[in-house]
């Protein structure tokens, strides 16, 4: 099938000049990209086999039309293989979800951006990484894929910082952000049955956080409960939006999850147990006037309880996407909490990934 | 030999677009508050609408108060507020 692309080109003498000109036209994030030329991306093309003005998505918040063309080029960009691109679309269409708010996300003033989270088949068959640096740098498919997103925000949606996306520090998962689940080492059901969907699906889920924030858990010799006391108060913090309820996501190193497991936690037992234990004395809450930024249920919950009783930051489990990855560690086990943005947006929406037949 | 490369900007896709229309008279027209409570603009907006009342005397008022500040009103809250006010102040604190 022969394929014409509609979108307009530009041409520069040389490899060098193609990477240099992307800069001048503000068409990347800051970092080089690959120059999107014919031939990638009408190998993208070829392989999704889906008509390259299809519309996937209006980007908020230009409002830029994501076509099925304009997707293949930022993936080109971001150094995707054409097998991983399906992903990004299911991430692209999870993100556009209006639970996700995307337009407050890519504008807000919080660090939070998109985090892409992948489990099922595909991990292992496209060589995501889930051992050492599961979260970090050095994996093709993790790289590429949490940039194709971001380029798509960028170049599609217009998510400049300063104007108009006001976002105070970001951080470096701004750049890319995707992580898989390690299902040899998960203890649990992996992450796409726990959330209804067959064994054999790739899904994806996306989720607007802050930078993962480390977390020892100790999880080598600390037993069940002290592991879940770690993981609570990390979660508890002052100064994170997690006080405002909303959403986050815990990533699991094997070891600590297997010493939850062993405690007879379940992947949906330990978000419960976040809710419940992610507390801190209300009174501590009552003397940070972030508090004022509180939907007025939860403020009036805050201000019903005496100076020193728990108020739980989160009430809803489903909202706590808890992912399995990284390597087995030392003493320290560790964890990555993820904050939220808050009960403003940004919570968790997942899509099956849909391979071409 | 030369590399064409291909431009990754999407179009911008069609927005509702509405007339321009001036009003004369501000004085005893129908007012609407669309407002979003953000803290940071809690006492200039009580200032606003208090002058408000008291500077234009309005013949009606109506009223959007949002609990989330990030959260759009959905778009048929927005049109039944148009329609019963002259004019609409948005108040957006962020």
């Amino acid at each position: 099938m022969a394929i014409t692309l509609s979108s307009k080109y530009v041409e520069a003498a040389d490899l060098e000049a193609a990477v240099e000109l992307c800069y001048e036209r503000k068409w990347t994030d800051g970092l080089p990209v690959v120059p999107p030329t014919a031939p990638a991306i009408e190998r993208i093309l070829a392989y999704l086999k889906r008509a390259p003005r299809s519309v996937i998505a209006v980007v908020p918040p230009r409002n830029g039309v994501a076509t099925v063309e304009k997707i293949a080029i930022n993936c080109v960009m971001a150094g995707c293989k054409p097998e991983y691109v399906p992903i990004v679309i299911a991430a692209l269409e999870a993100a556009m979800e209006p639970e996700f708010n995307l337009a407050g996300v890519q504008t807000t003033t919080n660090p939070c951006a998109p985090l892409v989270m992948v489990s099922g088949p595909a991990v292992r068959k496209l060589g995501f990484n889930t051992k050492d640096c599961a979260i970090g740098h050095g994996s093709r498919a993790n790289g590429a894929i949490g940039r194709a997103l971001r380029l798509i925000l960028w170049n599609i949606g217009g998510g400049y910082p300063g104007e108009p996306c006001r976002t105070t520090h970001g951080h470096p998962g701004y750049w890319s952000y995707c992580i898989a689940e390690d299902e040899e080492t998960c203890p649990w059901d992996p992450m796409q049955v726990s959330l209804g969907f067959d064994r054999t699906d790739t899904v994806v889920t996306v989720v607007a956080v802050d930078g993962p924030h480390a977390t020892n858990t100790g999880a080598l010799l600390n037993p069940p409960e002290q592991v879940m006391t770690v993981i609570a108060d990390g979660v508890a913090r002052l100064g994170t939006n997690n006080m405002l309820g909303g959403s986050m996501a815990l990533i699991l190193s094997p070891m600590s999850a297997k010493r939850l497991a062993e405690g007879g936690y379940t992947r949906e037992s330990l978000a419960e147990a976040v809710v419940a234990r992610a507390t801190r004395p209300a009174g501590q809450l009552r003397q940070h006037r972030f508090v004022d930024h509180m939907l007025p249920p939860v403020r009036a919950r805050l201000d019903a309880l005496g100076d020193n009783e728990p108020f739980a930051y989160f009430d809803d489990p489903r909202k706590i996407p808890i992912l399995v990855t990284g390597s087995w560690g030392a003493v320290g086990g560790y964890a990555a909490i993820c904050p939220g943005w808050g009960h403003f947006g940004g919570h968790p929406q997942s899509r099956r990934v849909q391979f071409p037949q | 030999m030369s590399i064409k490369i291909y431009d990754p900007v999407g179009e911008v896709g069609p927005l509702a677009t509405i007339a321009p229309s001036g009003l004369d008279v501000l004085e005893g027209g129908r007012v609407g508050y669309v407002f979003n409570h953000h803290p940071a603009a809690e006492a200039v907006w009580q200032s606003l609408e208090a002058n408000i009342a008291k500077s234009l005397r309005p013949l009606s008022l109506v009223r959007i108060d949002k609990d989330n500040v990030a959260i759009s009103v959905p778009k048929p809250e927005l049109d039944h507020l148009a329609a019963q006010a002259d004019y609409v102040l948005v108040g957006v604190g962020a």
